[in-house]
């Protein structure tokens, strides 16, 4: 054994010959191990969170803090004429996507879900229903865009 | 000469189909702790009663309970402090359950020993004597290193009773109180260990941890720093 | 988990004391009631390219029923509560307030209240104004 006790890089060998004990554990270290990473889907969630909070803030007391009373199609389009709240508007739509979704599968996989692959298929499966869901998004909104 | 009614909750998975709760009244002079409680009912009345001790001085974590609806350890909870009426001992909530008050901390340890709990240092070129430390530097392991590994935040957290993978509070700790440590040169060996989605990343904050802790630490914070460490890391290319 | 596996490793024995733990249940929930509103938003506001305005301008006089008004008032509150939890989770990211964290929760949620009482206003005087005849034959 090395002298100094705090300086090895490497747990202490355990005694040889010995058979590891019997495990009445749960826990394997190759799904934690499978499991790196996930800073970016931690970070993405702060950034669309910050986005959200003075988007939304923008959204919704306009549309109905100082327009409340009866929507239509028409007054929607007055305000959404206006390039700013279209710039508000997209990048409300992508943040709420990613953070709802991304928000969605921290939920998921809290408690489904072990292995690699299905993991990696949710990732997927929830990145091309966002996409899809922000270019529909986009369709609807088109006319204003265009405008 | 007082008295003090214990309500034990017993089970032992190889005979009993389900749990019951045992009434024992413990005579004692003057202060009686839990666990010496435990012990009484052990040596007088009841030789099955199963529970863990070591140290009886709130150093070794051994003795966790769940004593009156709140994390305690047996041995520094004296029953003087709780309130009037029967002393109710369960063991620590959502952990397998060897028997009576004994929990199975297997998955605890193998998970504390994943964030590999050492200094990792070049040993090629340490020095032959001690590695200096300022005072400073060391306040920062004032908080972490009064970690007993007893189990409390591990047993109180969502996120562990939701996964059995996750690291938990605990050995997330442990982890920060080595990557904060100034001696540690540590730069991508035990990063992707905490940096996980089955580590750092499954802390939702929801502080159960900071309740359960016995010694009143805050593994909340050390989780934080080590997803702020992450990031200047990864991002920034920062080595600690 | 069976019953006797649950009773066993005393599965719920009053973890439910925490604050926190309250927060991040009611922040979850929340969050999980905005992504289903969410979809259901786009696909109401999308409907006036599949069929024209005058889809759209139906569900908009919909949605001013007192009965909508109210539920807009019920997700009012969860965007509320979601985004002001969601503050105090950010300002913990940062490293601030955790061992203060009750005191945050508080001083958001008052916040909260706050907004929640502005928009409450909006929508009974708007109630009043327009459905001063009650609830009924407005659909």
């Amino acid at each position: 054994m090395n002298a100094q006790a705090t300086g090895h890089s490497s747990p202490p060998p355990a005694a040889a010959g010995t058979d590891p004990a019997p495990t009445t554990g749960r826990m394997r270290p190759s799904v934690l191990d499978s499991s790196r990473g996930g800073m970016w889907g931690w970070l993405g969630q702060r950034v669309t969170a910050v986005v959200l909070i003075v988007g939304l803030l923008t959204h919704i007391v306009d549309t109905h803090l100082f327009n409340l009373g009866h929507l239509s199609y028409l007054n929607i389009g007055d305000r959404l004429g206006s390039s700013f709240f279209v710039v508000i508007d997209i990048s409300l739509l992508a943040a709420a996507i990613f953070h709802g979704l991304n928000g969605a599968r921290m939920v998921v996989l809290d408690y489904w879900l072990q292995t690699r692959a299905s993991r990696v298929a949710l990732t997927i499966a929830l990145w091309v229903l966002g996409s899809a869901t922000f270019v529909y998004g986009l369709w609807a909104l088109w006319p204003w865009i265009a405008k | 000469m007082s008295e003090a009614r214990f309500r034990i909750k017993r089970f032992d998975p190889a005979s009993d189909t389900a749990p019951r709760y045992d009434t024992f009244v413990v005579p004692y002079e003057g202060n009686l702790t839990v666990l010496e409680g435990l012990f009484s009912i052990q040596e007088r009345q009841d030789g099955s009663l199963s529970f863990r001790y070591c140290c009886r001085a709130a150093v070794c974590g051994s003795c966790a309970m769940y004593i009156n609806g709140r994390y305690r350890l047996a041995c520094q909870t004296n029953v003087s402090q709780l309130p009037a009426g029967d002393v109710t001992v369960e063991p620590m909530p959502h952990l397998p359950l060897v028997r009576d008050l004994v929990c199975d901390m297997t998955d605890f340890f193998a998970k504390y020993e994943y964030i590999k709990p050492w200094l990792i240092r070049d040993e090629a070129h340490d020095p032959e004597r001690e590695i200096p430390q300022s005072p400073k530097a060391r306040r920062k392991l004032d908080m972490p290193i009064d970690c007993i590994l007893c189990g409390c935040c591990y047993s109180s957290c969502p996120s562990v009773w939701g996964e059995e993978n996750y690291l938990g509070p605990a050995a997330l700790l442990k982890a920060y109180r080595f990557e904060v440590d100034s001696r540690d040169q540590a730069r991508r060996e035990r990063l992707p260990n905490f940096d996980n989605e089955r580590g750092v990343y499954r802390c939702h904050t929801i502080t159960n941890c900071m309740e359960a802790c016995p010694k009143e630490l805050n593994p909340t914070e050390g989780i934080q720093w080590l997803k702020g460490a992450a990031v200047r890391r990864r991002l920034f290319g920062r080595l600690k | 988990m069976s019953p006797v596996d649950a009773a066993a490793t005393n599965v719920g024995a009053g973890n439910w004391k925490g604050l926190g733990m309250w927060a991040w249940l009611l922040f979850r929930i929340a969050g999980i009631v905005l992504v289903i509103y969410l979809f259901a938003h786009i696909g109401v506001i999308s409907s006036a390219r599949w069929s024209g305005h005058s889809t759209l301008n139906s569900a908009l006089t919909l949605f001013d029923h007192p009965l909508f008004v109210l539920l807009d008032l019920l997700l009012v509150w969860a965007v509320l509560f979601h985004a002001l939890n969601g503050v105090r989770i950010l300002l913990m990211d940062f490293g601030l307030g955790i061992h203060r964290h009750k005191a945050v929760f508080v001083v958001c949620m008052a916040v909260a209240v706050v907004g929640l009482g502005f928009f409450a206003l909006k929508a009974f005087s708007y109630i009043a104004a327009h459905h001063a005849g009650g609830l009924g034959g407005l659909v």
